[in-house]
């Protein structure tokens, strides 16, 4: 795994606590490199290098998940990057479906379905890529 | 003087009487008369023939013409005789009186013997008798003028007494009418005075011991209780009244037709209605719009059936202002048990709703911040647990699995809060989809065994189908009844799930060797905040709403659930999902 390129996760909440806890599960269990944000406008402002995957909290304060995963499926550069969007609402599967997001994630979530989803999707991306 | 007819009417019933017998007594009075006057006339005429023809006989057997006139001259003493003839037997006038009577006037020839009335004279013949044979015939003419004068007069004084007795019988008639009429119109004149200004307490005067006397009596009984009616009425008016204007809610009274006829005074400030004129005959169901109106339809229709119809809508004010109403319709009956009129009682509810959703926004925020920490705490659980395991501390790991089931038993805790006010406002969303009903319950088991120890989940699958339905939300009601069953056997070390696949339904049940349920409880366990309770006993853990979402998701799926069991004896919960929308759902998909 380590001559591997490791994948890049982009993660958005606005609780630090979930942020710390996703970032150690990613990298130390999953072997991701793993970038987080606690602003959910800063996703949209990817001047640079795009990552391999977004997870994105549905409710954050200043911004709403939905919108933006709306926003980076209908840029052209973006509408191929996978988003997976976790919530503690109980209707995130509707509400990612109708925000057009690859999959979603429930809170609390079990660290098995997290990784298992991540990793179908950032294999998906290569295949794209 | 509107009381004259009762006294016209004796007065004139007196009076036609009083005519009629006196009409009656003057007549025969005249008749007896004029009967008696003719028979006492013939009786003298014909004594006086009788005396004439005798003294005549030798005058005519002697053919003496002075004789014969002498003694017709004898007649003059009776100045009612203005003729008088005799006849020879051969039938030839033989003498004349007076003188110098015209013979023209008298008889051309005899006729029978007897006398006649004719016109206003008597006259006859009677025969001249010498020996036994007849000699020759006397004619007698009598004037009744005079007689017919003096019945004249006995009729004018008859027709005097009659008009005397006739004004006394009115003088008397109407002293007398008095005694019955007086009380009978003291009694109108107290029913008309109590008529026009409504006072009951007015009471008639008794007069007198007869039939009025009792009319009296009972016209004041009447009168009393006509007293405590209306005073009761009064009362009751003024309490409706009362009950009207101080009710907070707006009472509005609609024909058959739905058309608004009256709102109490409440109802137009909360209508914000100025001029009742502008409503008033509007259809009342037109004051909603979309599904509020067909549900106020459905209301009115179920009120003019006799029954109340109720339903909650939003509905904007005269001015525009929306407001949430709670409407209570029902039928007012008219005399013959006829549904005449509708009653819609209309309570503003806006701040309850208002109340309402801020709750649900409250438990909705609330239970997503506990996810939070929930969430933090599970996925170190989780990593923590993965350390351990690696590090081959299997120990450790398995007190985080013991905690990992702990996060979860709160998640689920959480996860019931924001389904109560889901249920409860009807917003529990059901995301549809097929699924083999049998593999569910294998996999719910398999989670739960794995949080218990002690008993043991024994599966007894009948035939499994694809049903369709919320897969998440029936798994939550198969965990919830495994829960629930290990939770109330403590000291059982079995559960028994079974499945029965029938024609129309697929029922599942879960079987517990513990405390059972009283009769009371197997209902009561699917209230809100029920919890099966006893003083001084056991005291089990829980907020008391897993089987009341429980009923709410399977009442959603068209199902049905319920409890059978005994006390001590252990519970069986079931429930039964109908097969019938599935299969045509299935049929849409194959096609």
């Amino acid at each position: 795994m380590n001559n591997v390129i490791r994948k890049k996760i982009l993660v958005a909440d606005d609780d630090p606590s979930i942020l710390e806890v996703m970032k150690i599960m990613l990298e130390q269990v999953g072997g991701y490199k793993v970038t987080t944000t606690t602003d959910g406008e800063s996703v949209l402002d990817l001047r640079n290098e795009l990552p391999d995957l977004v997870l994105l909290d549905l409710w954050m304060s200043g911004s709403d998940g939905s919108e933006i995963c709306k926003s980076l499926k209908s840029n052209e550069r973006t509408k191929n990057l996978p988003v997976i969007i976790f919530s503690a609402n109980r209707d995130v599967d509707i509400i990612s479906k109708s925000a057009g997001a690859d999959d979603y994630l429930a809170k609390p979530f079990q660290m098995d379905d997290l990784l298992e989803k991540v990793e179908r999707l950032t294999k998906k991306s290569i295949r794209l890529l | 003087m509107g009381k004259r007819p009762i006294q016209q009417k004796i007065n004139r019933a007196i009076l036609i009487t009083s005519t009629a017998v006196l009409l009656l007594t003057v007549l025969a009075y005249l008749t007896y008369e004029y009967l008696t006057f003719r028979e006492v006339t013939l009786e003298r005429v014909s004594t006086l023939g009788e005396v004439i023809s005798t003294n005549s006989t030798a005058a005519l057997a002697f053919d003496s013409q002075k004789d014969a006139f002498e003694i017709l001259s004898a007649l003059k003493a009776d100045e009612h005789i203005v003729a008088a003839a005799l006849y020879d037997e051969g039938g030839n006038l033989f003498s004349k009186y007076p003188m110098d009577l015209n013979e023209t006037l008298l008889p051309e020839r005899i006729n029978q013997i007897g006398y006649n009335f004719e016109g206003t004279y008597l006259h006859g013949f009677h025969p001249i008798i010498l020996g036994s044979k007849p000699i020759g015939t006397l004619y007698l003419e009598y004037d009744l003028k005079s007689v017919y004068k003096q019945l004249a007069y006995f009729s004018l004084v008859a027709f005097v007494v009659f008009l005397l007795s006739l004004f006394m019988a009115y003088l008397l008639s109407y002293k007398l009418q008095k005694r019955i009429a007086n009380p009978i119109i003291s009694l109108a004149n107290v029913a008309q005075s109590i008529s026009i200004p409504k006072d009951y307490s007015v009471r008639a005067i008794k007069q007198s011991e007869d039939e009025i006397g009792l009319l009296t009596d009972a016209f004041n009984k009447m009168l009393t209780q006509i007293e405590e009616q209306s005073f009761a009425l009064q009362e009751s008016e003024e309490f409706s009244r009362t009950l009207l204007e101080s009710t907070p809610d707006c009472v509005n009274a609609l024909d058959l037709q739905g058309r608004l006829l009256t709102i109490n005074p409440q109802g137009k400030k909360m209508m914000e209605i100025d001029d009742f004129n502008k409503v008033h005959g509007r259809i009342w169901t037109d004051l909603w719009r979309g599904d509020y109106h067909s549900e106020a339809l459905t209301a009115v229709e179920r009120a003019r059936n006799g029954e109340i119809g109720h339903f909650q809508g939003l509905s904007a004010t005269m001015k525009g202002n929306l407001k949430w109403w709670d409407v209570l319709i029902a039928p007012v009956y008219g005399p013959e048990r006829k549904v005449e009129r509708l009653v819609a009682v209309s309570r503003d509810i806006t701040k309850l709703k208002e109340l309402e959703q801020q709750k649900d926004d409250f438990i909705g925020i609330a239970s997503h911040e506990l996810k939070t920490p929930v969430t933090s705490i599970k996925a170190y659980t989780q990593v923590l647990q993965n350390r351990f395991l690696k590090n081959e501390d299997f120990q450790s790991a398995h007190m985080l699995t013991k905690m990992d089931n702990q996060v979860n038993k709160l998640t689920n805790l959480i996860g019931d809060l924001l389904d109560v006010t889901k249920i409860e406002t009807g917003k529990l969303q059901f995301k549809e989809e097929l699924f083999n009903f049998n593999d569910l319950v294998s996999d719910i088991v398999e989670e739960i065994q794995r949080t218990t120890e002690r008993h043991e989940v024994v599966q007894k699958l009948g035939p499994t189908i694809e049903i369709l339905g919320d897969r998440d939300r029936i798994g939550q009601v198969i965990t919830n009844l495994l829960t629930n069953a290990i939770k109330y056997s403590p000291r059982a070390n079995q559960v028994i799930v079974k499945t029965e696949l029938g024609n129309e339904e697929i029922c599942l049940s879960v079987q517990d060797y513990g405390l059972g349920l009283s009769e009371d409880d197997k209902v009561k366990v699917f209230e809100r905040f029920y919890r099966v309770g006893e003083s001084g006993q056991e005291t089990f853990p829980g907020l008391g709403l897993g089987l009341y979402i429980s009923a709410g998701i399977i009442q959603r799926h068209n199902g049905k659930i319920w409890a059978e069991s005994k006390k001590g004896k252990g519970s069986t919960f079931c429930f039964a999902l109908p097969l019938k929308n599935v299969n045509s759902d299935i049929k849409k998909i194959l096609t």
